[in-house]
């Protein structure tokens, strides 16, 4: 009995291990690898003075970085990381006018080395209003241009060699990797829907009733959708049934089908809306933002109810 | 315990309410109290709703699983303490809490004699308490909560259960140090309660602090003999239980209606 109990544990293991390092593998860092040869590329692009094919290049980065930034998990296994995001992405951080500080940088003559000396200048915004705002025939725009994607790149490489560091603990600890996948799912899916998508769209608390396109995360290169739907895929591919095994065969080896079916289903729809909305135009976001209100809903039950907090606690009913 | 204690009148008689009130729970007070999930997705929605969504980091899993689960023991705790004594203070609740303290001898069985009303009534603090401090801290730390437990049991009950807890329906007399009495309840400070003597002093559940603040304590080195039972004769079968107390309360409410 000891023998088949042993037996039963070690699969389960075995079966949980093999499914987080296929997650890890497939997601976390193909997905990291994928940002620097997106920066890469862009650098060559910007380099070879091809607008055309860097704005190309742009927009695979967006992609590849949100898949990225949608399911950031380094930080909760090592601390070092946990603020590396915000040198890469200043989208809903502080009130700060880039555009301005970067109209400035570029009419002075003062050393790139020391006018770019914010985090800010360096982030995936600032190249976005580079690219689309400013001429890069201009060398001193060319130049600031190149900086950011080097500084980008070299934050992308500090991403993959800290998840190559720490794949062990995540891989070998279920119970972390269980909690932190759930956090980021919960805490990604509630930015997507009340940053990325309520707040331009006015269905935000914040926003209620005030919709405004230029709330959108890439309004300058109107490329928010494709943002989205990047964040959106990279949800299916944590969750939906794939080649590899993921989250979400690690959750119904535990029962939670429904949950997962639901999920599934929601994010689908989601993707659908996302799909048929024109130009970034978030008066059309009705029905993406309530497909992932229901979604955030789905993962804090699904939470609630994978913890069973309440079954555990002291169950006296009388003195 | 000797044998004459457990085959007391009393004691089969808890036994027999114990099964009857299995059905009574299962039909009637679970369907109708709200469950600590609903109002943990309450709590947890209400706070996202109005003061955005957030996360605390820089705590260990183990760190907040402790906080969590000492934060939950002691609200839960405090809670019962208020109920039980609300039970004591109020003429018509007071009815229905007779049954508990109708017992001439007390058995771990004697746990369960409760009244379905005050069952319903603890359901619901059990899902206010629990709910809201699991919404509260699902809120700040997200799915790294969890309850600290020893073989499955959480560790306050584990601990709780060494020290004798689950006798205090019994009439072994464990007695804690005057000290230790004023944390927690002894066994005996429980049984002191229980004495028709004192039934409105040693409210608390698990921690004598509640009383010890809000003047309910009394030690067991006070109290050299007890007498169980509160001066009822009406709760000698199990319809008496059922019923005395719907009785009681409602020629109450005409004593207030005709004053």
């Amino acid at each position: 009995m000891k023998i088949l109990l042993g037996l039963l544990l070690s699969m389960t293991f075995i079966f949980a291990n093999e499914s987080l390092n296929s997650l890890y593998e497939n997601v976390i860092l193909k997905d990291s690898k994928q940002t620097i040869i997106d920066i890469k590329k862009l650098t060559n692009s910007i380099k070879s003075d091809n607008i055309e094919t860097a704005k190309k290049d742009f927009v695979a980065l967006i992609k590849s970085w949100k898949s990225v930034e949608a399911f950031y998990i380094l930080g909760d296994l090592d601390d070092d990381f946990l603020d590396t995001p915000r040198y890469l992405d200043m989208y809903h951080q502080g009130n700060e006018d880039i555009k301005a500080q970067l109209d400035l940088i570029i009419k002075s003559d003062e050393d790139l080395k020391i006018a770019l000396y914010k985090n800010s200048h360096k982030t995936i915004n600032a190249l976005e209003y580079i690219l689309y705002k400013k001429d890069l025939k201009n060398k001193r725009v060319k130049d600031i241009a190149l900086i950011i994607t080097k500084k980008m790149q070299e934050n992308f490489q500090d991403i993959l060699d800290g998840y190559i560091k720490v794949k062990k603990s995540f891989v070998e600890d279920e119970p972390k990797a269980n909690y932190v996948t759930v956090n980021s799912l919960i805490e990604n899916s509630y930015k997507l829907n009340e940053w990325r998508i309520g707040n331009s769209a006015g269905l935000s608390k914040k926003y209620l009733g005030k919709a405004d396109n230029r709330r959108a995360e890439y309004y300058i290169s109107k490329n928010s959708i494709t943002a989205i739907e990047a964040i959106i895929d990279t949800h299916l591919r944590i969750l939906d049934t794939q080649k590899y095994k993921n989250y979400g065969t690690l959750a119904r080896s535990y029962g939670a089908n429904k949950a997962i079916d639901d999920a599934i289903a929601h994010l689908k729809d989601a993707k659908r809306y996302a799909s048929q909305i024109k130009n970034d135009n978030f008066a059309e976001a009705t029905n993406l933002y309530n497909s992932l209100k229901k979604l955030f809903y789905i993962y804090n039950i699904t939470l609630i109810e994978k913890l069973q907090v309440t079954s555990k606690i002291l169950d006296a009913d009388g003195d | 315990m000797s044998k004459k204690l457990w085959l007391h009148s009393s004691a089969i008689l808890d036994y027999k309410y114990y099964v009857l009130a299995i059905f009574i729970k299962a039909l009637l007070i679970i369907p109708l109290v709200f469950s600590a999930k609903e109002v943990t997705l309450f709590t947890y929605e209400y706070l996202v709703e109005n003061f955005e969504y957030t996360r605390v980091h820089g705590f260990s899993h183990i760190q907040v699983m402790f906080m969590f689960t000492c934060t939950l023991f002691i609200v839960s705790d405090f809670s019962r303490y208020w109920l039980h004594r609300i039970m004591h203070s109020i003429p018509i609740l007071w009815e229905f809490h007779k049954v508990h303290h109708s017992a001439k001898v007390l058995t771990p069985i004697t746990f369960y004699r409760i009244h379905p009303i005050e069952n319903l009534l603890f359901g619901f603090r059990y899902a206010l308490s629990a709910g809201v401090v699991s919404g509260v801290f699902i809120y700040l730390f997200g799915a790294m909560i969890g309850v600290v437990d020893i073989l499955g049991v959480n560790i306050f009950l584990f601990i709780f259960s060494l020290a004798g807890s689950n006798l205090r329906h019994s009439h072994i007399k464990i007695k804690y140090h005057n000290v230790l009495e004023n944390l927690f309840i002894s066994p005996y400070q429980h049984q002191i309660h229980h004495s028709s003597k004192y039934p409105h002093k040693n409210y608390g559940g698990y921690l004598a602090i509640w009383d010890k603040v809000f003047g309910t304590i009394i030690y067991s080195k006070e109290v050299k003999t007890i007498r169980f039972g509160v001066a009822v004769e009406s709760f000698q079968t199990l319809s008496n239980i059922l019923f005395t107390p719907f009785i009681s309360s409602y020629k109450l409410l005409g004593k207030y209606n005709a004053k």
